[in-house]
């Protein structure tokens, strides 16, 4: 309900002392109340003003796009690039004003928040759930190197993410004149496809070609473009004035590559005379839209899939030949057919056996036969080459080898509803299996449409239980967060990114637009990037965050003996990150005992759902979960499969 | 004549068990599942081979000819007599042998036996070919340590951590 507005400022004051007051310390519940335009959110019990969204937001949202035309900006030009090349969302903070404006201008949606690592991990996210690039901002200095964690995560997750950032003049280069001067490109050395400081204005259009070259061919990483004013700033009153200003068919092709049809015949006649064959689809099978082929080839050869990667889906978990549940039947694999696969495991950190023959397919030559040895090699687009396999491969049967995997798959259950029994043991706090198993309960056994929720899974210590309990039956529907780069903290804003991925339907996530996402996260990767939930709140993209509240960061366990260090590895008890996002415009719930859990998830999707609002779920845990004594305690975790982060 | 003829067959069988296991062994790193592989003679006909392999780490797998015995010496150190971690790796290992297996991940007790204990403060892992099947029983024993590390990334991380170097992230 709104309050009445006061006019004294000290009152006003004082009212924002006494909310914080009651948000931090009081019990009792905050609840939406329409502020002006029907958008605002107050406390209960208080005098505060309404949070609002603006009316700008809505004016925004209603506006023409303008035309845009010559003469234009370098911006502009630009801008005209990413539309035309299908950039499909923008990810920013304030700063490289031209180029956002620009961007903003084309109808691209973009979407501002409070911190540009946060946001270039949306952006990353983004990517990894729809299959199509997206790109990210940041004001040149401080703005751009607050990015660096997150270029690097998407650097490690294969992501096709533009990098955009402004940069000073070319003409004040050295100088220190003003503020913010650095030299970006070298930052983003060993963290990026291609980067480039732009220093010629005509060429605007032609290094636009360049960036879209490397995001739209290959193996997808970020590239970095940064704008010193002289490039945003451009006029060009023609495009006679422009390098190569060129449809983008003639500065680029679609073209993919396709196998060497040898090459086909030998890795279809190592498959035939396989008694296990698997195949392990990753990354690549997602951005070559590889997964009709994929299941084309799986169920004409009868041969299990396993999946990998920094998306999760491409193979739906409930096929008779889905083995991603069943970890215990790797090592029996005699050939194993690497898809895809960018970020190679090393010898072990897949659990396939010491006499597992490996095929790997992968558009770059220069990968095959790192880290992990090759029987055979085959350079091509992973889609072409798993249509060419398929027409290479009599159909074939392999009972016993798909029974083998039912029993691992049974095993692996039956082993999470023991650890499911074991959390439920735990009253004083909610244990990660309880978690773990009524979420996925609530997803896929309940009255949603097991394909429907959107998932980002993040977390540390909680991933160790949430990964072995959460599916995906359709491409992207599981976004993985902290693959390969490892980063404790991004997922409130992974979950920017996915949450607007769904919310637009794009890709893969078309026919689900709506529908709430669900972020999972810990106490200690909140505390990155909590923030965001007023990013989350101002946008109206409904995500559920599930905070596991432990008081302890993830590496406790393993440091606990160290008496003099250990606060490194602690916070403060009972840390009410509900209120907190109650205060940034978000549902908050707090659950504290196992049987509160299911009933608190419920009610916060609900919100989600229909209020189009983000809402935190503080779940409070305890550190000592992780221990062995108390059972299960910290898991361990088996690659390829659902458990997969690594690689 | 006949002396001769008989003191020679069990050289000859230990000469083709160390020559099946040889093969056996250097078809792995032919294949690159091992690096930096060697073989040296030790006493009483023993035979040491040294590898590095899984997480990186150098492994040494004694062979003897005249029993058939595979052992890994130092592979899982710092592993109590009495503890839960000693109990679980016996009990997995024995299981090796349970019919309940499918025939390729199991190791045939007509063909070999297999047990683990704990010796100086470290578990050791053994199997025994029986009659000749030495080039079997080198498979088994490589795909038996295989088998165990995965146990311990699944069951026991915090052992891996602490003795392999596996990160905790």
């Amino acid at each position: 309900m709104r309050k009445t507005k006061k006019s004294s400022r000290s009152t006003s004051a004082e009212s924002r002392r006494a909310f914080m007051k009651n948000a931090v310390l009081g019990a009792g519940a905050t609840a939406a109340a329409l502020g002006t335009g029907g958008v605002g959110f107050a406390a209960e019990e208080t005098d505060a003003k309404p949070i609002t969204i603006p009316p700008e937001f809505k004016a925004s949202k209603d506006a023409t796009l303008p035309a845009v035309d010559f003469p234009m900006s370098g911006a502009q030009v630009f801008a005209r690039a990413c539309k035309e090349e299908g950039v499909k969302a923008l990810f920013c903070c304030p700063g490289n004003y031209d180029v956002v404006h620009a961007i903003a201008d084309t109808g691209i949606p973009t979407y501002g928040g409070r911190h540009e690592g946060a946001l270039c991990h949306a952006a990353d996210a983004f990517c990894r759930a729809t299959g199509e690039v997206a790109a990210t901002s940041g004001t040149e200095g401080p703005g751009f190197t607050n990015m660096i964690c997150a270029i690097a995560a998407a650097n490690s997750a294969r992501s096709p993410l533009l990098v955009l950032a402004s940069n000073k003049s070319v003409f004040s280069e050295d100088t220190e004149q003003g503020i913010q001067d650095a030299y970006q490109q070298p930052t983003t050395e060993g963290i990026r496809k291609y980067g480039k400081r732009l220093i010629t204005p005509e060429r605007v259009w032609e290094y636009a070609g360049y960036a879209f070259r490397q995001l739209k061919s290959g193996v997808p990483k970020p590239v970095h473009l940064d704008f010193p004013a002289e490039i945003a700033r451009a006029r060009f009153d023609d495009p006679s004035e422009l390098e190569y200003f060129f449809d983008k068919t003639k500065y680029r092709t679609d073209a993919k590559p396709h196998p060497d049809p040898a090459a086909i015949d030998a890795a279809a006649e190592m498959l035939q005379a396989a008694a296990r064959p698997m195949i392990v689809s990753s990354n690549g099978v997602f951005y070559s839209r590889g997964w009709k082929a994929l299941r084309e080839l799986a169920e004409k050869a009868q041969i299990p899939v396993v999946e990998s990667g920094a998306m999760k889906g491409q193979f739906p978990v409930d096929h008779e030949l889905s083995a991603d549940t069943a970890p215990g039947a790797l090592m029996s694999a005699d050939v194993v057919v690497l898809v895809g696969q960018y970020c190679m495991p090393t010898l072990g950190e897949f659990a396939f056996g010491p006499d597992t023959r490996y095929i790997r397919i992968d558009p770059s030559a220069e990968d095959i036969g790192r880290n992990l040895p090759i029987d055979l090699g085959i350079v091509s687009d992973e889609s072409a080459a798993l249509k060419a396999l398929t027409a290479a491969m009599p159909h074939q049967r392999r009972e016993a080898w798909v029974a083998e995997v039912a029993a691992a798959r049974e095993t692996f259950e039956a082993e999470n509803e023991e650890y499911y029994r074991a959390g439920l043991g735990y009253t004083d706090a909610v244990h990660p299996a309880v978690i773990a198993k009524e979420l996925a309960d609530f997803l896929y056994r309940g009255a949603l449409p097991s394909d429907r929720t959107t998932v980002l899974q993040g977390g540390y210590g909680i991933a160790r239980y949430t990964r072995r309990y959460l599916r995906a039956f359709r491409p992207a529907q599981i976004v993985n967060g902290a693959y390969q780069y490892g980063a404790i903290g991004p997922d409130v804003g992974y979950a920017i990114g996915v949450a607007a991925a769904v919310h637009n339907g794009v890709g893969p996530q078309a026919g689900y637009e709506g529908h709430p996402i669900i972020a999972i996260t810990g106490d200690a990767g909140f505390g990155y990037t909590g923030m965001e939930v007023e990013t989350l709140s101002k946008y109206r993209l409904p995500a559920v965050i599930i905070v596991y509240n432990n008081n302890a960061w993830g590496t406790w366990s393993g440091q606990r003996n160290n008496q003099i260090a250990l606060p490194v590895h602690l916070f403060q008890e009972n840390l009410r990150y509900d209120k907190m996002a109650e205060a940034l415009g978000a549902h908050g719930e707090y659950v504290t005992n196992p049987k509160d859990f299911t009933p608190a998830l419920r009610r916060a999707y609900e919100v989600a759902r229909d209020e189009r609002r983000p809402a935190v779920v503080n779940v409070q845990a305890r550190k000592e979960f992780w221990l062995r004594d108390q059972a299960p305690g910290f898991l361990g975790k088996i690659e390829p499969g659902v458990m997969s982060y690594y690689h | 004549m006949g002396g001769r003829h008989l003191a020679s067959k069990p050289r000859a069988a230990h000469e083709n068990g160390l020559a099946a296991v040889r093969q056996c062994l250097q078809s792995y790193a032919d294949r690159g599942v091992f690096r930096g592989y060697t073989e040296c003679s030790e006493r009483l006909g023993r035979v040491r081979f040294r590898f590095s392999w899984l997480a990186r780490n150098p492994y040494d797998l004694r062979y003897e000819a005249e029993s058939g015995t595979f052992m890994f010496l130092n592979v899982l150190p710092n592993v109590a007599g009495h503890s839960r971690l000693a109990r679980a790796l016996r009990a997995f290992v024995e299981a090796r042998s349970s019919s309940t297996l499918p025939p390729h991940r199991r190791i045939d007790p007509n063909r070999a036996t297999v047990s683990a204990f704990v010796q100086r403060g470290a578990m050791r892992l053994r199997v025994v070919a029986k009659r000749g099947h030495h080039a079997y029983g080198a498979n088994r024993v490589i795909n038996l340590m295989h088998e165990v590390y995965l146990h311990l990334h699944c069951y026991f991380p915090e052992y891996l951590w602490e003795n392999y170097g596996v990160p905790q992230d």
